[in-house]
């Protein structure tokens, strides 16, 4: 039996969206008025079933389609770094946030020496709170800590 | 008021000191951030996108046009000095432009070869958008919903068809941003719909977060894998004056830069062809003339076609961009994005009810191609530090970018969250060979698709005849078909070919 991958999983999430679009947009949208003509789920609830079909169809070829996509470690824990920031921001706010990342990516996982560190931490804070913070004029959010303090 | 006339007047427009400055700062920017290898232009763009909220809207388009076109020159630079393309367009560059650099022992001549020719390209296309730029927007204005519905089909269609190997993952990526865009209010009543209670989906998927996810954080994402990668040294310095052109170099370098330049901007105005097409079509046609060295061995000829062209189509692309609404690539639909973010409509009526604009637009693009070459051959003697840089710095850099990028668009985390999804969903999409060039452009263009769809429909009450008695849409939706079913049928015939011979 095939092996259950990514180059499968897609197609059939696609084609579940596809189906919660396209339920949504002809039950609850409306798909034709006789009066007002085509409704809001009209045009969505056409691509949704487009999109089915293509999914149906991509799921097919997904089988005929040579080796698995290879996922390596080091991917993840970029995803991981970011969601760490979006959830860090919470609770210390952006700008520590920022600076504890910077540290701890390149200082743990990249082994760089203080003085890059340093340089690239200095780069970094120079973008976020001189061009978007100064010039831009972006407030950015504080965390609980932040707020307490 | 003739042509000539409107782009004086947008000169006037253009040339105050803040616009030049807006323009000198995106075209150092974007030729930067296109110099840096595995960026690309269209991640570029999308990460300097929250830049231009500083300014008013026209200055704004000013430093985007600047951005965008600037990184088409950028690329070029990895190509030759490292034989690392910085984007898609510079891979043919690489063919050529290295072994100049290396074997022939003239790296800043591959450069100035690179920077003048896509100045010609560029030059040639912005003349040429000129006077063509117009005359499609008074065609356009002849259009209505079922023209509109089948130009826009076609433009959809042709990206989904050659973006990738597979039409169908293709077809597949392009529902998934219009559905993505469909969230929110309806285009029509202003009701709302797919939020499923959400008040932040109440407001639809914000635009920059989205694009700086799918292109910017994948981008990091796939980066870390070259982080380990040596960076190779060069062991040339490079000077203004040691990279000075000789009369014979330049020679040779005008005549398949003016070639590529007509024939980039012909490719550039076809939707889903754009900069990289136009690249390997100036190469190939390139191939077919005489050249003093042969091509793929360091010759000027061949760094010349390919570079006009790829600037020339960026340029050329602008024509329907700006007359029809359409773009014609990826990083098209985020200028057209960004374009709409300030307010603006572009399509047919642009250059009727806001000339300023269009005619400011078009003349800050020939301005930031002068900017550009000027930066360009400035910036020569620093590009071995520039392009030096290791990737593991840079992936801390832009992801700091990419979060605080998306931030500043939407006051919210709601932002934040947005570019993590799709930079996730971009991530998984391209390892699995899905192009996400037709889910950027999908989703700027479904709207206007949604809304003339459904006037057509309304006019006709119901009736599909609509998109097949005008004599305009008829035509169109003959070529919209054709482009449908040509690739099935090709895709038949070879399959039966195959097991015929076997």
């Amino acid at each position: 039996m095939s092996k259950i991958t990514t180059k499968k999983i897609i197609p059939l999430l696609f084609i579940a969206v596809g189906l919660v679009f396209a339920i949504v947009g002809f039950t609850h949208l409306g798909f034709w008025d006789t009066v007002e003509g085509p409704m809001p789920g009209f045009f969505p609830s056409i691509m949704a079933i487009v999109m089915i079909f293509s999914g149906i169809i991509a799921f097919i070829q997904s089988f005929k389609e040579d080796g698995n996509v290879e996922y390596k470690a080091p991917e993840f824990l970029v995803i991981s770094a970011g969601i760490g920031i979006f959830v860090a921001t919470f609770i210390i706010g952006l700008i520590p946030t920022i600076i504890v990342y910077i540290i701890l990516w390149l200082k743990l996982f990249e082994k760089s020496s203080w003085k890059n560190t340093l340089i690239i931490l200095a780069i970094t804070l120079f973008i976020t709170i001189g061009v978007f913070g100064t010039w831009l004029g972006i407030q950015f959010p504080k965390g609980i800590l932040e707020n307490i303090l | 008021m003739g042509n000539l006339e409107l782009l004086l007047k947008g000169f006037a427009i253009v040339l105050t000191p803040q616009n030049i400055g807006a323009a000198l700062v995106g075209a150092i920017l974007g030729l930067g951030v296109g110099a840096m290898p595995g960026v690309g232009s269209l991640a570029g763009v999308a990460l300097l996108l929250p830049l231009t909220y500083k300014f008013n809207p026209t200055t704004a388009i000013i430093m985007l046009g600047a951005l965008y076109y600037s990184n088409m020159y950028g690329g070029s630079y990895s190509a030759i000095l490292l034989n690392i393309p910085g984007d898609s367009p510079a891979v043919m560059t690489a063919l050529d432009g290295y072994p100049m650099a290396k074997k022939r022992k003239r790296p800043g001549q591959a450069l100035l070869t690179a920077n003048m020719s896509s100045f010609i390209g560029g030059t040639i296309g912005m003349i040429i958008l000129t006077f063509a730029g117009p005359g499609l927007a008074n065609l356009g204005l002849k259009f209505g919903p079922s023209e509109m519905t089948a130009i826009l089909l076609i433009a959809m269609t042709s990206i989904s068809w050659l973006v990738g190997e597979n039409p169908i993952k293709g077809i597949l990526i392009t529902m998934v941003g219009i559905l993505m865009a469909s969230i929110g209010m309806d285009t029509l009543s202003g009701s709302p719909r797919y939020d499923f209670g959400n008040m932040y989906l109440l407001g639809g998927i914000p635009f920059t977060p989205f694009v700086i996810g799918t292109v910017g954080f994948s981008q990091v994402i796939s980066l870390i894998n070259e982080r380990n990668k040596t960076t190779k040294k060069m062991d040339t310095k490079l000077s203004i004056r040691g990279s000075m052109l000789t009369k014979r170099d330049f020679k040779r370098l005008v005549p398949p830069a003016l070639r590529s330049g007509f024939l980039g901007t012909f490719v550039g105005v076809l939707p889903g062809a754009g900069a990289t097409t136009g690249s390997f079509m100036g190469y190939a046609i390139q191939k077919k003339f005489k050249n003093e060295d042969e091509l793929g061995t360091g010759a000027v000829e061949g760094i010349a076609a390919c570079e006009a062209a790829n600037n020339a189509a960026a340029a050329g692309a602008f024509a329907p961009l700006l007359a029809l609404g359409i773009p014609g690539s990826g990083t098209g639909a985020v200028l057209l994005g960004g374009l709409m973010m300030w307010g603006l409509n572009p399509g047919p009526l642009l250059f009727k009810n806001e000339p300023d604009f269009a005619w400011g637009l078009i003349s800050s693009l020939f301005l930031s191609n002068i900017l550009t070459l000027i930066v360009a051959i400035m910036v020569i003697p620093f590009l071995t530090k520039i392009l030096s840089v290791p990737t593991k710095y840079m992936i801390p850099i832009i992801t700091v970018v990419c979060v605080v990028g998306s931030y500043s668009t939407t006051y919210s985390m709601y932002g934040v969250f947005i570019m993590l999804a799709s930079g996730i969903l971009g991530y998984f999409l391209q390892k699995n060979d899905y192009p996400v060039a037709p889910m950027l452009l999908s989703f700027v263009l479904a709207p206007l698709l949604e809304t003339n769809m459904r006037k057509a429909f309304i006019i006709s009450e119901g009736s599909l005849s609509i998109f097949f008695t005008r004599p305009i849409t008829l035509v169109l939706m003959i070529i919209f078909i054709s482009l449908i079913t040509v690739p099935i049928i090709r895709g038949i015939l070879g399959k039966v070919k195959k097991q015929k011979t076997a």
